[in-house]
């Protein structure tokens, strides 16, 4: 992925903590009943595959994350032991990422059906960052309610590039930043590494969270 | 994978009637799975295409072949490895791949296989990873079609090798798949 990209994501999660998500993720167990309203529907983002020079979709569900969980349960080796405490409490991890070969190959009406549902009640958005220099974006959606099913959306975007990622479960910036390079989410440079040279120019600038109901 | 990686797969193919050969007579555990011969089979009938390989070790009455070879011995690392190799076709006569998938899946689905992976590239071609735990160890399923040619690979992984291929689906299938049909020279 492009590093500036990269950097953008790495301000996004550096937001997300200054929003104090972290804490407000750390929800309660989560209840069956609400996987549903966060396990987002992407059925609609399909027909980007046929626009996109490459389409790539990665799923992880809960019985695959069990498998994991179980194979490294007695684990003494510290990245299994990280990667499984990571994944403790995780439901669900949904990746999409769609590289496009020119500019206006995908737009907002495409990921209108997302929005939509993270538009619902018990969704906010904590981070908006947008580049005007180089069309870089990144939102972050966090659903964090006592009692209730945790939930997040990655939504980063470039012209040509588009990434969608949704993780659904007791999630934080902590599991996010141990499960980077895991079950098919990319590197975020989350923390430490900074960002590269070329990227200075970039000032994209966070947003204060916007709770809904 | 390219035209030019055939021809050791076909050395691997080779080997693994040779090494079938000598195996043991096969289980009932080490039945053929369904799903394998079904994705086989669909990518037959959708891309009109003949896959080699498999005839051979089923008229030798071997479902799954234990590979033993030393020549083939990165394979050896992965148990109950059958393979299919779809050689010199066109695989881009039907567009990019999301009809072809949603067939898999459907003939997938009664085996309980999950779809770890999708990947549709113009230039990369297709590959699809789907897995599901059987016992102690993992079924992995995966299906490689690029412009001229296509590779259909089954193998028990372990652990361990399981664990790299949740790290990095698409790194790791493509890697399987290269091993898979890839003789070892040392």
């Amino acid at each position: 992925m492009h590093t500036a990209f990269k950097y953008s994501l790495k301000l996004a999660c550096l937001a997300l903590v200054l929003c104090g998500a972290q804490g407000a993720a750390r929800a309660q167990q989560p209840q069956s009943a609400d996987v549903t309203r966060v396990k987002l529907q992407m059925e609609a983002l399909d027909r980007l595959a046929a626009r996109a020079e490459k389409a790539v979709d990665v799923t992880v569900d809960e019985n695959l994350l069990g498998l994991v969980t179980g194979m490294f349960r007695n684990s003494k080796d510290p990245d299994k032991v990280k990667v499984r405490d990571a994944l403790a409490g995780i439901r669900g991890v949904y990746v999409r990422v769609y590289e496009f070969a020119n500019d206006g190959q995908w737009g907002e009406p495409d990921i209108a059906d997302i929005r939509r549902q993270v538009g619902e009640p018990g969704w906010s958005r904590v981070v908006n960052i947008y580049s005007k220099k180089d069309g870089q974006k990144v939102e972050v959606f966090l659903r964090a309610l006592p009692g209730q099913v945790g939930g997040l959306l990655v939504l980063a975007s470039q012209p040509k590039e588009l990434m969608v990622i949704n993780m659904v479960g007791n999630v934080d910036l902590e599991k996010l930043a141990s499960l980077q390079g895991q079950i098919g989410i990319p590197e975020l440079d989350i923390f430490g590494g900074g960002g590269d040279d070329d990227d200075k120019d970039s000032k994209p600038a966070a947003k204060p969270a916007t709770k809904k109901p | 994978m390219r035209s030019n990686t055939v021809r050791p797969a076909l050395l691997l193919l080779a080997a693994l009637l040779l090494a079938a050969s000598l195996a043991p007579p096969v289980g009932a555990s080490a039945a053929g799975e369904p799903e394998y011969d079904a994705a086989v089979k669909l990518i037959e009938t959708y891309y009109k295409a003949k896959h080699i390989g498999i005839p051979f070790i089923a008229r030798a009455g071997v479902g799954v072949a234990k590979v033993v070879s030393r020549d083939v011995r990165r394979v050896a690392r992965y148990a109950n490895a059958r393979v299919a190799v779809f050689d010199d076709h066109d695989f881009t006569a039907r567009g990019g791949g999301g009809e072809f998938h949603s067939l898999l899946r459907e003939r997938l689905r009664p085996g309980r296989w999950s779809n770890l992976l999708s990947v549709r590239g113009a230039e990369e071609g297709q590959v699809y990873t789907f897995t599901k735990a059987d016992g102690d160890k993992f079924k992995v399923l995966i299906a490689v079609i690029e412009p001229r040619d296509a590779i259909v690979l089954q193998l028990d992984l372990n652990a361990d090798e399981f664990a790299k291929l949740i790290a990095d689906p698409e790194a790791e299938s493509r890697s399987l798949t290269r091993d898979a049909t890839t003789a070892d020279d040392k």
